[in-house]
């Protein structure tokens, strides 16, 4: 077989996960038309190419998995079994289990998950007797080939066939197992490493490096030592304590592993092979190695610091630190810091993957790998590289350094240009005249710029909506997976799109910083004229190339900006990805629930940013589990009590507005029940009793975001505990989005989410607060108000002001953020009025310096704990802006909001004057 | 060295194809998603071989070889598939396929080109 390098693996996970994804709807749509053959048909292409690729890696499992259930749907196109639930129930669970099985050969490139009951439980179905000699074959992968191979005629292929399923002929090639007997060599002797470091021992590091071990042992496929590893590891597992083992009580349980090993390979502890003893010991060249300890200390710091959440910047800054480290030590001749070094960039990849799937990035993982790193190299040990935001954002410094020597090389070319001779003024002219030709080109693309509506009604229009309208569960899309289509696209790797962004990012900084120094350059030349410095006719060059710098800071803004939009438009993906996966959850949910239940989808084609899509999996998880929970009734209930359908309807709609997109999750069942709201908002102190009777309807609905408060009768495993929707809250508003519900009693509820295209770039007003700059996401911004410190006011320890009619509470930024430099108390001010959600107050700000598209760099942990900020961006000078974080600014104003509201809700009843008490 | 098509609608399969069979020296021409591409890519390219999968979204791998084999008689044609049902096997065989070869035993696809193309020189 091919030597099966990293890609092969990522380009299996990737095929079968498609499959597995196309299943699913296919499943679901089956249950509903059972006799729809073309349905089965899908079903079985999709089980046979898994198939396919499967034997042709060599995974047993998986292979002899999606075989059995490639059969069950050919037993059911030929009528040998019935379509019932249990059929399909049991597909599910098998489309499960080889799920599980992909993800574990996505990780460690080996198959743990057992299949055999699952097996059994297949075969089972449509076969009147028990299981039958036939189904044993089918439960051994090596039954597969047989099959496989049974209507052929052909002599020669039974050559290979035996051998293709026995271990012998593996073991049989000595290049093969002297590889892997090096490997298992050089990991048994970390294995001892571990043991002789520390007493005791954090007993996930011999279980890692026990998966190791059964990685490379499953490559070869040796099952008595599998199983030896594996009870080995089970026992290691078990044995520890907190996390911990005795260094005694793992050499006693290893020992026997050691033994097992010594079986197949032969000597294990050979003192040839690099042990894990720290380097310098066996080291002679002791200059060289401090050379390469400081190398190490220089370049590690980025494997050092792993964040709780990997940004570009930081991934990229571990790549190139594994590639050098490699490089160093392979020329260092350290093959155990190489080995490291792999496994880095293995584990990297992975944990990244799996971050890109939706599940959380661990740092745990990498941090492992530092410590053994340290291990190697003692020295590391006492590095402290500290949690600075270096650590994430290294392209920062690099940034500003560039500008510093484009500003220099700007001042040096003025320099000169003070001094021109004659010849080279006349140079000078040359080129403005050339300017003046580039300004018809420039000119030209003007025309071309498509205004932004014109882009979404691009994006919008090839929604089809109608198309998935009325189907219960929709199928995949025909554009998806007609094969024409698919050779017009290309598969890229999150990270590379992600990187490419990171790189626009940049772009628009620059962008930034040319249009500034074409700003500055016009004010330089308008100074000079106004101080007569020079005539205007000496001037005529400078002019000329204000000009021509100006039209071309213009036309590189343009084509950055559709860079921009472009690159936003590749993380784009459509809703329907994040919608694709429900159908299945509502049909389990319904099926356990004893209720009937239709998912309506449309609108799946609006395109949402990839990692927005990520993040709103689970809020709408939790929406729809309250739709069939609590919403939806039984089916007896909704006939006999209610008059309506036995099956209850839920409708997921995506589309966009503006530079947002609108979720909506609606259902018609039995609604929220205002009386259950107000009674827990009551009882949990968030409202007084006289306060809830005559409180909005709209009002009430809102009551289900606080925390605890829940409207079902009773708990039930899949919600209603009362956690949940300030859950959901909190997270939609973390992605910068809002919330709302409405319902209507018997009639059902709908929950709508608003969240942003996406998140990395963001139009900002900019204001000076003090000396520092600081950017005030526009969609937040209402209006700006110019005011003198007399039209502010100090309610309750407030200050507020009015804004027609209304008392709005003004939050001077200069007194939260401390350290501005700002005067507190100025005689005039700017107010920006902002609003998230309910809450609106106005921000007191010294001066405003204009709207700009923003990137936002995310910000070090440390700094997230003191809110107010949600992250930092470049400006177009090379100085850093903070992005001011509204609803946890708005926060800080928020006691004077409830106060007032509670009084207008008092007004309402006429118990008080309206917000009179309050002026 | 012979001039190959592929067609497999398995991106992951055609990309094993093709560095197994470039790597042994052949050419790999063209590569197609179902049969009708697989037909289209034969009238186009001429090739020495076509390796065909037989269960393809869209048109299938016979199919698309009745239609090769219909337009050139004497197209060389080499199944490779999971596909275990007797019947279709026969039907493959019946088309005049050189051989039919699991997708697990891909090695013997080598030796079947080797076997063919030396046959066709010598």
């Amino acid at each position: 077989m091919t030597q099966l390098d990293q890609d092969m693996w990522r380009e299996f996970v990737v095929e079968a996960e498609e499959h597995l994804h196309e299943i699913e709807p296919n499943l679901l749509l089956l249950e509903q038309h059972p006799d729809d053959m073309s349905l089965v048909g899908d079903c079985f292409r999709n089980m046979h190419s898994i198939k396919g690729a499967a034997s042709y890696m060599g995974l047993a499992r998986v292979s002899a998995l999606s075989h059995t259930l490639e059969d069950l749907f050919d037993r059911l196109k030929n009528g040998e079994a019935e379509c019932d639930t249990y059929l399909i129930n049991t597909a599910f669970e098998a489309v499960d289990k080889l799920k599980k099985l992909v993800k574990e050969i996505a990780e460690t490139q080996t198959e743990t998950t057992e299949i055999d009951n699952m097996l059994e439980k297949i075969n089972a179905i449509g076969r009147a007797e028990p299981p039958s000699p036939s189904e044993d074959r089918s439960a051994r992968p090596e039954a597969l080939e047989l099959r496989a191979s049974a209507g052929e005629e052909g002599g020669a292929r039974q050559e290979d066939k035996p051998a293709e399923t026995a271990n012998p002929k593996i073991l049989d090639d000595d290049e093969l197992m002297g590889i892997y007997a090096d490997e298992m060599k050089a990991i048994w002797a970390r294995l001892k490493a571990v043991m002789e470091a520390g007493d005791p021992i954090d007993a996930s590091l011999p279980l890692s490096i026990m998966e190791d071990m059964t990685r490379v042992t499953n490559y070869v496929g040796i099952d008595s030592l599998l199983g030896a590893i594996k009870s080995c590891s089970q026992e290691v597992a078990s044995h520890g304590q907190n996390g911990t083992i005795p260094a005694q009580d793992l050499k006693m349980l290893t020992a026997g592993l050691a033994d097992a090993i010594e079986e197949v390979i032969g000597p294990i502890d050979v003192k040839d092979v690099q042990s894990s003893e720290p380097i310098k010991d066996g080291e002679e060249d002791r200059e060289l190695y401090g050379i390469f300890v400081d190398f190490l200390k220089e370049e590690a710091r980025p494997l050092a610091t792993v964040p709780e959440r990997p940004g570009p910047e930081w991934i990229q800054a571990c790549q190139g630190a594994i590639e050098k480290i490699t490089a160093s030590a392979n020329y260092m001749d350290y093959p155990e810091v190489v080995a490291l070094m792999e496994e880095w960039s293995e584990r990297l990849t992975e944990s990244l993957t799996h971050h890109g799937s939706g599940e959380d990035f661990n740092p745990e993982k990498l941090n492992e790998l530092w410590a053994r790193l340290t291990k190697i190299i003692p020295e590391l040990e006492d590095v402290s590289y500290g949690t600075d935001q270096m650590a994430q954002g290294q392209g920062v410094p690099k940034d500003i350094a560039e500008r510093g020597a484009l500003d220099d090389a700007i001042d040096s070319f003025f320099d000169a240009g003070a001094s021109l001779s004659p010849e080279d003024r006349t140079g000078l002219d040359e080129m403005a005249n050339n300017a003046a030709r580039s300004e018809d080109v420039a000119a030209g693309p003007r025309q071309d710029i498509v205004p932004a509506g014109r882009h979404e009604a691009a994006i919008n229009a090839p929604h089809d909506i109608d198309r998935r309208d009325t189907a219960v569960i929709m199928r995949e899309t025909d554009a998806v997976s007609r094969p024409e289509k698919a050779s017009q696209t290309v598969r890229i790797d999150l990270d590379r799109v992600d990187n490419l962004l990171s790189n626009v990012s940049e772009l628009v900084i620059l962008r930034a910083a040319f249009e500034q120094i074409a700003a500055n350059l016009k004010g330089v030349y308008t100074d000079w004229i106004n101080r007569r410095l020079l005539s205007v006719k000496e001037l005529k060059g400078l002019k000329d190339l204000t000009a021509r710098l100006g039209e071309n800071a213009t036309a590189f803004s343009r084509a950055v900006q559709q860079v921009q939009e472009d690159v936003m438009r590749i993380r784009m993906l459509p809703v329907g990805h994040l919608f694709d996966r429900y159908p299945r959850i509502i049909r389990d949910l319904a099926q356990k629930l004893g209720k009937k239940v239709e998912l309506h989808i449309s609108g799946g084609d609006t395109a949402l940013d990839k990692r927005l899509i990520e993040q709103m999996a689970d809020p709408l998880l939790h929406i729809i589990r309250n739709a069939v929970d609590h919403g939806i009734e039984t089916p007896d209930e909704r006939t006999i009590r209610l008059g309506k359908s036995p099956i209850g309807r839920i409708v997921m709609s995506a589309n966009q507005d503006g530079n947002f997109v609108v979720m909506k999750i609606s259902d018609d069942g039995r609604g929220l029940d205002r009386e259950a709201l107000l009674r827990r908002a009551v009882s949990l102190g968030f409202i007084g009793r006289e306060a809830a009777q005559a409180m909005p309807d709209d009002r009430v609905w809102e009551l289900i975001f606080l925390p605890g408060v829940t409207t079902a009768a009773e708990v039930t495993d899949t919600s209603g505990r009362g956690v949940g929707m300030d859950v959901v809250k909190k997270n939609v508003e973390r992605l910068g989005g809002t919330i709302r519900v409405d319902s209507a009693p018997e009639r059902g509820t709908e929950v709508t989410v608003r969240i942003p295209l996406t998140l990395a770039i963001i139009q900002a007003l900019l204001v000076k607060v003090g000396g520092q700059t600081m950017a005030v996401p526009l969609s937040s911004v209402r209006e700006i108000i110019r005011v003198t410190s007399e039209e502010i006011s100090s309610i309750e320890g407030y200050e507020v002001m009015s804004v027609r009619q209304a008392t709005v509470p003004v939050i001077r930024l200069s007194r939260i953020f401390r350290g501005t430099g700002a005067d507190d108390n100025p005689q005039r001010l700017f107010v920006v009025i902002v609003h998230h959600g309910e809450l609106e107050a106005g921000l007191g700000v010294d001066s405003l310096i204009g709207q700009q598209d923003v990137v936002i760099k995310p910000l070090a942990d440390f700094l997230t704990d003191e809110p107010g900020f949600s992250g930092a961006t470049i400006l177009g000078d090379g100085s850093i802006g903070m992005i001011l974080d509204i609803p946890a600014v708005l926060n800080k104003a928020k006691g004077f909001v409830q106060r007032k509201q509670r009084a207008m809700e008092l007004s309402a009843l006429g118990l008080g004057e309206l917000s009179g008490t309050l002026h | 060295m012979a001039r190959l098509l592929i067609v497999d609608d398995s991106s992951f399969m055609r990309k094993h194809l093709v560095q197994s069979l470039t790597s042994a020296g052949h050419e790999v021409v063209g590569q197609g998603e179902d049969g009708m591409q697989g037909f289209e890519l034969y009238r186009q390219l001429r090739p020495d071989f076509v390796i065909m999968d037989i269960t393809m979204r869209g048109t299938d791998g016979i199919t698309g070889a009745k239609m090769i084999r219909e337009y050139d008689p004497s197209a060389r044609l080499v199944f490779i598939s999971m596909v275990s049902d007797p019947d279709i096997i026969s039907e493959a065989k019946a088309l005049g396929a050189m051989d039919f070869i699991g997708k697990d035993a891909h090695d013997r696809l080598l030796e079947v080109i080797k076997g063919g193309n030396g046959h066709d020189s010598a």
